[in-house]
């Protein structure tokens, strides 16, 4: 008896591919390799929210405990969602399969596999949707590129829509503007009507919807957390900070990814929260509060299904209303903002309880946040920058060359370009940017976003990650690059590990860690070291000559 | 669908297009069917089909408001907004829109100039696959001429922008050498171009592995449908001439809706005439109906103004706390962590009624 | 000529038929984007091998083991997260054999030159081997890294709270 995952003999030898001349891409069925895929969502997780078919069940498994009548559930769930939203039924009529996709997407680039390719991920789904819905497929079949809904067919497409990002870099070359990502979403809300999510995402979705954060940390945990990182501030700087919690009449509400707050390497950018807020209520008599309801500003539910991301997001409004604040100032974090400028107005809103965003400090009116009354955290330091509020001595960073990475969501679903980039060129003085087809609107992604940031699926992040990894690599070996900066919580938890196994001289940094080290305190103690507690530059001399 | 049967299957479907109006017209005689029938039929089908599919997409709302955004947002006025790559109003869309239908925008991202030194001289490559954008600008504005050129069947007199457009398209025939024996008229470069990027697109099909991959046989159909269009065309134009006068006395007919068939027309015609019917009818039912579908398009026909003005959903408009049971309440939260939140000193809304067993632990 | 000669004459052959055999190992449909996108952002996949794999042949014949070393660890830790078996993950490495003894004069050389290649290989996949199961290594270590900074912060956190003894009670 052979082992498992063992190869064949004529596998051992030359790897001979039959060409495809007599092989069509809907022949072949799916093949589960460990490290591609997540695993399933457990039960309990699925109940606590009430969603369907709640049971214990593995991809891998024969199977899946669907129900009886899964084929009826998965159909009419299309039925409804392609009366629901034009783009779905648009994106399942209009692609001429002209290609302009296929080599676009970090999946395919890094791994090779075709049906990465997004015109192909997308015809997974398709290929059913002419079959069910449309004369052509009905009356020819094959023919027209229609394919019965079959089990083998059910997870092949779920293996491949647990295999996109979102990251929406293949719209951007659509010549109509076709979105994977929102056929992604679309498609694994069907795959959620089955109770077929990955049980990283699921049990992301039911913490955050009982405790307010994905990790599960109750209030008083969560708070002292953060209290432990006020301790670190005060080691580093001599300066502690006064966070407030829950505290109603205050100004503004922050709301941030949990992951700021108990994972490295986020947790520095939180101390950079934690130091600017700090500053601006010593100076200026800022009055922000942070909540333990809604302490998570990443929203597991968009991997899930719209209905999970609005019941998810509410909490953030719900809380705003309760406190009674002004206005709500957001984290660093990329779906979140996506979500926050594409969705949560539309979801959640109007939220006229709010006022119209003002900075308390510069008096700039945020007009273009008049609406949802969020600001992101890097435009409102931007501005106070811009306004000369903060003192900043960009020397602090003088050890880090740096270069940034704009997170998926910021840059295709919100174009959130400069501002970043102005904050870290005014508290460092070492940026170099990445070659252009691979930043701003057309950047890599991490390999790890929309809830595949699992340790069990690690080959593929870091076969995603590549194209990004890559051009990282680049700017380390012409400029010496040795750390990058980025915008987004997923980021952090996942680019530490992909440059530990692409580029591991480079580390990654949230904006806001720059701006903490940078920061420069009345009392503050004498400080030798940036957050993490590395020396600055000519910092170890002074030592040394002092002693 | 693997390629050699897609491929043949369309083949086939196209030759049947073929030999119906051949055998239909040059062997049967049936000038009423294919001169007038087939024609209106086809324009009948096509407005009905073309109108049911945009009502159809017409009546899934757009739920949520979701460009591609590929510019800097609208922001402070220190920083510099992108305001057609990322449209913060319909001025905005209406440019991005224009420079996507007009320019293909999308796709000219892919054309990417490289810069390359091959043994030691510098060279600028194009990829194969960069040569879409050309390709496809080449043949819609190909087809768009060749459309409106063909004005002068339909009109009288023939309006002057018509006559602009021949002329312009005609300019290059001094370069082209007429064959002895042979009077050619003018040759258009649109005739040319429309039958080489045809032909491009088709090959590249065939040629490139992905591409390859995913084509299905109603991809290769339209290709054929166009190739014969055109080359029937060309041959008429050029080779197996036919009475220009008679056709259009056939075209006005059907346009006045006095239809009537003149004698003498070729068959070849015919043949030409039924590919375009074929074409037309096809259509609504075909991915050719993305020239309506990107209009419609909500990553491109939006403006990115989602965070000051609201987008509504039809179908859903109000919050996720005015439905029971879908949000965890701050209430249910409290109840659930209130000692907690007090011994950590995080405030509450209801503070716990003193219990009876607590006294004595408090007394100590 | 002898058999090191003939490698460095024909090199360029060689190696086009080694990198060609080692895109080979991809989906027909996919050889032509390896083979043929030269951006290297767009196709780092394609561009690491080819660029890797010239330096390894070179090091190779010229028997520079630093060379071999560095660019062996490159392409591998490609493949190593690819869907390969390890078996095929690395097995490109006898392909190269196979090339040389088509596009060479094999019949020419001496049977000393012929078992010094085939020790040559042998070695050149024993190395490969360690370095895929390095890579391989790398993942797990990063799977567990990554579990253990997950709570690391929660760990820190609990000796604050629950370690510290209170005094004054």
């Amino acid at each position: 008896m052979r082992p498992k995952n063992v190869p064949e003999p004529e596998e051992l030898s030359k790897i001979d591919h039959k060409p495809p001349l007599f092989e069509s891409w809907m022949d072949k069925k799916p093949e589960f390799k460990p490290g591609f895929y997540c695993y399933g969502a457990k039960a309990k997780n699925i109940a606590a929210v009430g969603m369907p078919n709640p049971r214990d069940w593995s991809p891998t498994d024969e199977d899946w405990k669907l129900p009886e009548n899964w084929k009826e559930i998965f159909l009419n769930g299309m039925k409804e969602r392609l009366e629901k939203y034009r783009s779905f039924k648009l994106f399942m009529d209009i692609c001429v399969r002209c290609g302009a996709c296929a080599d676009k997407c970090h999946y395919f680039i890094g791994s090779g596999d075709p049906k990465n390719m997004p015109v192909l991920r997308a015809e997974l789904l398709r290929s059913v949707y002419r079959k069910y819905f449309t004369t052509g497929g009905k009356l020819f079949g094959k023919l027209a590129g229609a394919r019965e809904l079959t089990f083998d067919v059910l997870k092949e497409i779920w293996y491949y829509l647990y295999q996109c990002s979102e990251c929406r870099r293949c719209s951007l070359f659509c010549p109509y503007g076709i979105d994977t990502a929102e056929i992604t979403i679309l498609g694994r809300e069907l795959t959620n009507l089955l109770g077929l999510n990955t049980d990283w995402i699921q049990a992301s979705v039911a913490n955050c919807y009982r405790t307010g954060n994905h990790i599960g940390l109750q209030p008083h945990a969560y708070k002292d957390m953060i209290e432990f990182l006020c301790d670190e501030c005060e080691e580093v700087t001599g300066i502690r900070p006064q966070p407030q919690f829950n505290k109603k009449g205050a100004e503004i509400l922050f709301v941030t990814p949990s992951g700021d707050v108990f994972a490295d390497p986020g947790t520095y950018t939180c101390m950079g929260y934690l130091l600017l807020f700090h500053y601006l209520q010593e100076e200026y008599g800022f009055d922000i509060t942070w909540s333990t309801y809604a302490s998570e500003g990443g929203n597991f539910g968009y991997f899930t299904s719209h209905e999970m991301a609005k019941r998810l997001h509410a909490k953030i409004y719900m809380e705003a209303k309760r406190l009674g604040v002004k206005w709500i100032l957001g984290g660093e974090c990329g779906h979140m903002w996506r979500l926050l400028n594409q969705y949560i107005d539309t979801f959640n809103g109007p939220p006229d309880y709010l006022e119209e965003p003002v900075s308390p400090i510069t008096g700039t009116k945020f007009e273009h946040a008049k609406g949802h009354k969020i600001v992101h955290i890097v435009e409102f330091t931007a501005d106070l920058i811009r306004h000369n509020k903060l003192k900043l001595d960009p020397s602090r960073n003088d050890h880090l060359v740096l270069t940034f990475h704009d997170s998926c969501n910021p840059a295709r679903g919100m174009g959130f370009f400069e501002e970043p980039r102005y904050v870290i060129k005014s508290v460092c003085r070492n940026f170099y940017e990445m070659p252009s087809n691979t930043i701003r609107e057309q950047t890599f992604c991490c390999g790890s976003g929309a809830g595949l940031n699992a340790g069990e699926n690690m080959e593929l992040r870091m076969r995603g990650g590549l194209p990004r990894a890559n051009a990282v690599k680049y700017v380390h070996e012409k400029y010496g690059v040795n750390m990058m900066a980025c915008i987004c919580a997923i980021d952090r938890a996942a680019l530490p590990v992909l440059m530990q196994y692409w580029v591991p001289e480079v580390d990654i940094t949230g904006v806001h860690e720059l701006v903490g080290n940078a920061l420069v305190f009345k009392n503050e103690k004498k400080r030798t070291t940036d957050l993490r507690g590395n020396p600055f530059v000519g910092a170890e001399e002074e030592q040394g000559d002092a002693v | 669908m693997n390629f050699l049967v897609g491929l043949i299957f369309s083949a086939i479907v196209a030759i049947v297009v073929l030999l119906v109006p051949w055998i239909g017209v040059g062997v049967l005689h049936l000038y009423t069917i294919f001169g007038i029938v087939v024609p209106y039929l086809a324009i009948l089908i096509f407005l009905i089909g073309m109108i049911l599919r945009v009502i159809d997409w017409g009546r899934s709302p757009v739920p949520f408001r979701i460009p591609t955004t590929a510019g800097q947002q609208w922001s402070f006025p220190w920083i510099k907004h992108s305001w057609i790559e990322n449209p913060k109003d319909s001025k905005g869309v209406i440019v991005r829109m224009a420079l996507e239908v007009l320019c293909f925008r999308s796709l000219f991202r892919n054309v990417r100039l490289e810069y390359r030194r091959i043994e030691n001289l510098p060279k600028v490559a194009f990829e194969w696959e960069k040569w879409l954008w050309m390709a496809a600008i080449a043949f819609h504005y190909s087809f768009l001429v060749i459309f409106l050129r063909h004005f002068r069947f339909f009109t009288n007199p023939i309006p002057s922008f018509v006559k602009i457009i021949e002329k312009l398209d005609g300019f290059f025939q001094a370069g082209v050498l007429p064959i002895p024996g042979l009077t050619i008229p003018e040759v258009y470069i649109t005739d040319l171009l429309l039958l080489a990027a045809v032909t491009y697109l088709l090959l590249r099909r065939l040629y490139i592995p992905q591409v390859r991959y995913v084509s299905l046989p109603s991809d290769y159909f339209p290709l054929f449908l166009i190739l014969g269009i055109g080359t029937t065309g060309v041959l008429m134009r050029y080779f197996l001439r036919v009475d220009v006068t008679k056709v259009k006395e056939l075209a006005f007919g059907l346009f006045k809706f006095h239809p009537h068939v003149p004698d003498g027309i070729g068959t070849i015609f015919f043949i030409h005439l039924f590919f375009v019917c074929t074409l037309i009818a096809y259509i609504p039912f075909s991915k050719i109906c993305h020239m309506a579908g990107i209009f419609l398009s909500p990553t491109r026909n939006l403006s990115n103004n989602s965070r000051f003005k609201r987008h509504i959903n039809p179908w859903d408009n109000k919050p996720a706390w005015e439905y029971p049971g879908m949000v965890h309440t701050y209430e249910e939260y409290e109840e659930e962590f209130r000692d907690v939140m007090i011994e950590a000193g995080i405030p509450v809304e209801k503070m716990p009624e003193k219990k009876e067993e607590e006294k004595p632990e408090q007394e100590q | 000529m002898s058999l090191v000669e003939e490698l460095k004459k024909k090199s360029s052959k060689i190696l086009k038929k080694w990198q060609d055999s080692l895109i080979a190992s991809y989906p027909e449909d996919t050889q032509h984007f390896l083979k043929k996108e030269k951006d290297k952002f767009a196709n780092p996949v394609g561009y690491i091998f080819k660029n890797e794999l010239e330096r390894l042949y070179n090091g190779f014949v010229d028997e520079d083991q630093d060379k071999i070393n560095s660019s062996l660890t490159e392409i591998i830790r490609v493949r190593a997260v690819q869907d390969f078996f390890p078996s095929a993950a690395i097995n490109f490495i006898l392909e190269l054999k196979e090339i040389i003894k088509n596009e060479t004069n094999w019949e020419s050389f001496s049977i000393e030159e012929k078992e010094a290649l085939d020790k040559k290989i042998t070695s050149l996949l024993l190395l490969a081997f360690d370095i895929y199961e390095q890579c391989r290594q790398k993942l797990y270590d990063l799977r567990v890294h990554e579990v253990k900074k997950h709570v690391m912060g929660l760990l820190k956190m609990a000796n604050l709270v629950y370690e510290i003894p209170d005094p004054t009670k």
